[in-house]
């Protein structure tokens, strides 16, 4: 059974649908990514897997419990570090986790080792004393992360867990992220940081309102366009033009800054004959690429045309 | 009640630092408890005309002097039964909105708690300073009469045992009516300003009492008190029920920004 099983999943806030018939499946273990802009529905989607608020339509399980049926036993088993830490600053770091791993009923003493182990984890332990109203903002987003471990949750949800941070601090949290990663647990990660998934997740979904994507970092850089060779002559590359759109499987070629770019019907079986038709017709190869695209690339990609898709739907 | 005595642990440390409301929750009743001594140092049947009252049959066989002072010392009795109204839904609304302001509530909803535990501890923290207070400014109120009656029988005919028995009895059962209003005052409204402003109209049917007492419609003596303290309870209890199952979890959560 998945860690994350969720079908069909769709809320509307009155007319405005933010989340649209989402389906996936999450392994256990599995760094999940969920990348998206601003407004996509992200954090609604966290909501709705937490229990916090219910779907409009759709049925989910997490941690193998029915959401709406068990969502008491669902908050019991999973950690999460909402969008805001909201955490108490008239309290202490230390009374801040103390009061969190009472509602999940550690024992005292249980409870005691575990906030010392997060906070030591997250260099927080020489200022458990201090109140949080006077921590800065990395400090509290690490803080209410350990919250959200301190119960040792097999399924974990990270809502932006980096957005606003200097990079320095952005990066004591991914280190996080990827130290528990290591300890085999089930990561939800919602970002809008492209690198960050990039660097840290097994399967990233891309969502605006709907799932747009969802693949492994590779395969989603791969996949989405053609992948095209780009050939450098000693000399001009015009006059190839004609003999490579001569060729029957070439789909597409251009000449961009002295260079041939050219797609094939199948990149990996033609790309020698390719080669060879070229020289045999007495070109001077002396270089040639395959282009890489960014995953940058391919999800402001998918984006727009997410967001064009939407535009026709709703004009239609 | 694991949860529930951590959470009104939390609530304690919490308003510990909250000196600003603490300190304007407990000046109220001070002030209101000295306020009576002012007035009576400066009443006395040639100052106050009572009009009808003063032909009352309760009132036969004391001198005019006695009667204002009786009427006077009486009037503000219902002064603690107001305060178990007034000072929780302070304390509550600021404990509930103030999760919300402070964008601390959906973590807390996040975690394993059942509604009825949040709002149990939140009104029980709330209720219990109140009733303590109360009982304080009761006590201050009862003593000090002592030495500004002027006479025995005075004093004797104000602090009945009744008395001591409704604030002792009621007075919890009524500061836990009041934050269970409060709460589901604040479930039904949209925002939390409004909330916090509503709260306050619990206190209305107190001042019916008030001015039953002052009329002489409403004597309190220990059957009234013995009578009216199970159903006040059972009224606590319900409306905390009540409160549980109209506290809408999630509309809190998006509607309130
Ligand atoms: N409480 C709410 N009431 C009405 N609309 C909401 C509410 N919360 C979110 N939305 C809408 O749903 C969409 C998705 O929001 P959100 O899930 O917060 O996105 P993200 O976390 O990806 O930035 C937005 O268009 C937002 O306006
Ligand atoms: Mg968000």
């Amino acid at each position: 059974m998945p860690a994350i099983s969720a079908r069909g999943l769709t809320r509307a806030f009155g007319e405005r649908v933010a989340v649209d018939n989402l389906t996936f499946d999450i392994a256990h273990g599995e760094v999940f990514g969920f990348l998206g802009p601003n407004g996509a529905g992200k954090t609604t989607t966290v909501r709705m897997l937490t229990g916090l608020i219910a779907p409009t339509s759709g049925a989910c399980t997490v941690a193998g419990y029915e959401l709406g049926f068990d969502n008491q036993r669902i908050r019991r088993a999973v950690g999460v570090l909402t969008e805001t830490p909201g955490l108490y600053d008239k309290l202490s770091a230390e009374q801040n986790l103390l009061f969190y791993a009472a509602i999940y009923e550690l024992d005292s003493r249980t409870a005691r080792e575990q906030v010392q182990h997060y906070l030591r984890m997250m260099d927080l332990w020489d200022r458990r004393e201090h109140l949080v109203g006077t921590f800065s903002k990395g400090m509290r987003q690490k803080l209410a992360i350990a919250r959200a471990l301190l119960h040792n949750p097999q399924i974990v949800f990270l809502d932006e867990p980096t957005a606003g941070l200097d990079p320095e601090a952005a990066n004591v949290v991914r280190d996080v992220i990827r130290s528990l990663r290591g300890e085999g647990r089930t990561i939800f990660l919602t970002s809008h940081n492209l690198h960050e998934v990039d660097q840290l997740c097994d399967r990233v979904a891309i969502f605006r309102e709907r799932l747009l994507r969802l693949d492994t970092p590779a395969n989603l850089r791969a996949g989405l366009f053609d992948t095209q060779h780009l050939i450098e002559f000693a000399g001009a590359a015009e006059p190839w033009l004609a003999t490579v759109r001569a060729l029957p499987f070439v789909r597409e070629a251009s000449v961009e800054d002295r260079v041939l770019v050219i797609s094939l019907q199948e990149p990996a079986s033609q790309k020698p004959a390719l080669i060879r038709a070229l020289v045999e017709a007495g070109a001077e190869v002396q270089n040639v690429q395959d282009r890489q695209y960014s995953l940058e690339e391919v999800y402001l990609q998918l984006i727009r045309d997410g967001a064009t898709a939407g535009l026709k739907k709703e004009m239609s | 009640m694991r949860k529930v005595l951590a959470v009104m642990h939390k609530e304690w440390l919490e308003l510990r630092r909250e000196r600003w409301l603490v300190a304007t929750t407990l000046l109220m009743p001070v002030l209101l408890t000295g306020l009576p001594f002012g007035l009576l140092s400066t009443a006395s049947a040639s100052t106050t005309n009572l009009g009808p009252i003063a032909d009352l049959p309760m009132f036969q066989g004391f001198t005019p002097d006695e009667i204002v002072q009786i009427v006077l010392l009486r009037q503000f009795l219902v002064l603690f039964l107001l305060m178990p109204l007034y000072i929780p839904s302070t304390i509550a609304a600021h404990s509930i909105v103030g999760e919300k302001v402070s964008r601390t509530l959906e973590p807390l909803l996040a975690a394993p708690l059942r509604t009825g535990e949040i709002l149990l501890a939140k009104s029980l923290i709330a209720a219990l300073p109140a009733t303590l207070i109360t009982w304080l400014c009761y006590a201050i109120y009862s003593i000090g009469a002592r030495f500004v009656a002027i006479s025995g029988r005075v004093y004797t005919e104000v602090f009945t045992q009744a008395w001591l028995l409704a604030v002792i009895l009621w007075v919890p059962a009524l500061a836990m009516i009041s934050v269970a209003l409060g709460v589901i005052i604040s479930a039904r409204t949209s925002d939390p300003r409004t909330a916090q402003q509503l709260t306050k109209i619990v206190v209305v049917p107190l001042l019916l009492i008030f001015f039953a007492q002052l009329a002489g419609v409403l004597i309190i003596d220990t059957i009234v008190v013995a009578g009216t303290v199970v159903p006040l309870v059972l009224l606590a209890a319900g409306s905390l029920v009540v409160a549980t199952r109209l506290f809408d979890r999630e509309r809190i959560l998006i509607r309130w920004n």
